[in-house]
């Protein structure tokens, strides 16, 4: 429940950056429209996995510290691929 | 007075273009992008990127006058010896072209530049690897832009990748049509609907393309919209490992069993590879360039570039080039390029005024070709007359090495098995004539074990 709490903030907070500043962007190629609203979308979702699976590590290996372990994780080689 | 010549692709980019001048490849810097470019050295970005060869190196040079007003710089690139494009190569070189480029945009992100194209046209393979041949393709990165290239890279890369590998690799040749790289709804279309239940195709290729079109009349500025470092460097892995994911589907294509069912002996094979040595050691002066016409998995083009000489291996099946890149690539060779080219329908003069992207006559002559169990198939197999042949080949290399196969050996009466033998001409005197035309044949010899005869000519076409 509690997880789930935090990826859902996760995103909202995403989606939240997503929306928030207005960087300038002068390209001489043209990025299309459409091709920008799926990509911020999509860089959003996966940025929030990456951040996600970052903050996840972090918690794993606080808990493992704090039972004097130091297990390494094969997560260091998992693709984003879903 | 100035001679200049601008290159005819060089005209997209405002930020500067390339030029010829005395027989030097040149490309001047425009002051619009003074900023970029000289980021792009005090990050040392460049100088990464150069060392890990990954990007053209070039020198600043001093000229008495620019090639035209508002230069910052003028630099002189190295020279690729070869320009190939991305509908020539196969599915392994279109993926590690695409791959390259993602690895020189995360380089470039770490130090806060960005790639603000990612044509495969940019990517070019010097010394057996793919490289950036564009120094001007760097921008600062400002906080929270979205990649600008991102469709770029998809369509020029992931589409065509996606499509060789669900569906066909002859498919790579949609960039022939589509300039711009495969348009993402006919890659959606193209490709079948499992698919889609592989995320990164389901979202940069199947939602990319469905957004494009739902979005298209938003006219509000979506570009005010900001994406986050975490989620860019999320998005370059997730297209990373799309790339890395697709594969070759292997299986037989009609030529890369060659070696096995052609009428060779092993001691043919053998007196046949000693013989193409020897006559390219007879050629004056020892040629620097060499395309191997045919090359099929490449055996013989690396008698070539075993001994420096840059070689061009054709063939018009992907599944040969594909393995001829694979081995090359294993074997380091810096000298063997293989191509995905039809002799019989040779890459054109595409783009703008059919001048953006050069023929492959015009990317020529080379100093030596070799036509090696070929002839039979293009008087044969594409009903060409031997005279056009002799025509074609004395302007596109200086030295040629050709085969002549007759009709009674087993690969001709194969082609003749099914059809009408509507060629009375096809016989090794007329051969002789019709080259004789077109070039001084210097030497004839038998290949030992076949009905075969190898011939060394010189052409009178070409200085």
């Amino acid at each position: 429940m509690t997880r789930l709490r935090s990826i859902a903030s996760s995103l909202l907070l995403c989606a939240c950056i997503l929306l928030a500043f207005p960087p300038p962007s002068y390209a001489y190629l043209d990025p299309g429209t459409g091709s920008l609203v799926v990509q911020l979308l999509v860089a959003g979702l996966l940025g929030a996995a990456l951040a996600i699976k970052l903050f996840w590590r972090r918690i794993r290996a606080g808990v493992a510290a704090l039972f004097g372990r130091n297990r390494h994780t094969d997560a260091d080689h998992q693709s984003h691929e879903h | 007075m100035s001679t200049d010549q601008i290159v005819p692709s060089s005209f997209r980019d405002p930020s500067g273009f390339l030029f010829w001048r005395d027989g030097v490849l040149y490309r001047q810097v425009n002051s619009s992008y003074r900023e970029d470019y000289d980021l792009l050295v005090s990050s040392g970005l460049y100088d990464r990127l150069v060392d890990d060869g990954l990007l053209i190196p070039h020198e600043e040079v001093e000229l008495p006058e620019p090639a035209a007003p508002g230069a910052y710089r003028t630099l002189r690139p190295e020279c690729v010896p070869f320009i190939s494009y991305p509908y020539e190569w196969s599915f392994a070189q279109l993926k590690d072209a695409a791959l390259t480029t993602l690895r020189i945009q995360r380089a470039a992100f770490e130090r806060g530049m960005s790639l603000k194209d990612a044509s495969a046209y940019n990517i070019q393979f010097v010394r057996g690897r793919p490289l950036l041949i564009d120094t001007l393709s760097f921008e600062k990165y400002h906080e929270g832009a979205p990649w600008v290239a991102y469709r770029q890279f998809c369509q020029h890369f992931l589409a065509p990748l996606a499509l060789m590998s669900y569906v066909d690799p002859s498919l790579g040749q949609l960039l022939r049509l589509h300039i711009d790289g495969v348009p993402l709804s006919l890659a959606s279309r193209l490709l079948p609907f499992k698919s889609r239940f592989r995320f990164s195709l389901l979202t940069h290729i199947h939602l990319h393309a469905g957004g494009e079109k739902r979005f298209a009349e938003r006219t509000d500025r979506v570009t005010d919209r900001s994406m986050g470092r975490t989620a860019f460097v999320a998005l370059l892995e997730n297209l990373q490992s799309a790339i890395e994911g697709l594969r070759w589907r292997s299986g037989n294509t009609p030529w890369s069993d060659y070696y096995q069912t052609s009428n060779y002996s092993p001691e043919a094979l053998q007196h046949k590879a000693g013989l193409v040595t020897e006559f390219i050691a007879e050629m004056e002066p020892a040629p620097r360039t060499l395309w191997d016409l045919g090359a099929n998995r490449g055996y013989f083009s690396r008698l070539a570039s075993r001994k420096g000489i840059d070689t061009i291996a054709f063939d018009s099946d992907p599944g040969c080039v594909e393995e001829c890149y694979l081995e090359a690539r294993r074997d380091r060779d810096a000298h063997l390029l293989p191509l995905v080219v039809d002799l019989t329908n040779p890459s054109p003069g595409i783009g703008w005024a059919n001048e953006e992207r050069m023929s492959l006559v015009e990317r020529g002559p080379a100093d030596a070709a070799l036509a090696l169990a070929l002839v039979h198939h293009l008087a044969i197999g594409n009903n060409l007359p031997l005279g056009s042949i002799a025509a074609f080949l004395s302007r596109i290399c200086r030295w040629l090495v050709i085969e002549f196969v007759p009709k009674e050996d087993s690969q001709v009466r194969r082609l003749l098995a099914s059809r009408k033998d509507i060629f009375p001409d096809y016989r090794q005197e007329a051969f002789e004539a019709e080259f004789g035309r077109c070039f001084t044949i210097r030497r004839a010899a038998q290949i030992q074990d076949s009905l075969r005869t190898l011939y060394l000519m010189r052409s009178r076409k070409l200085p």
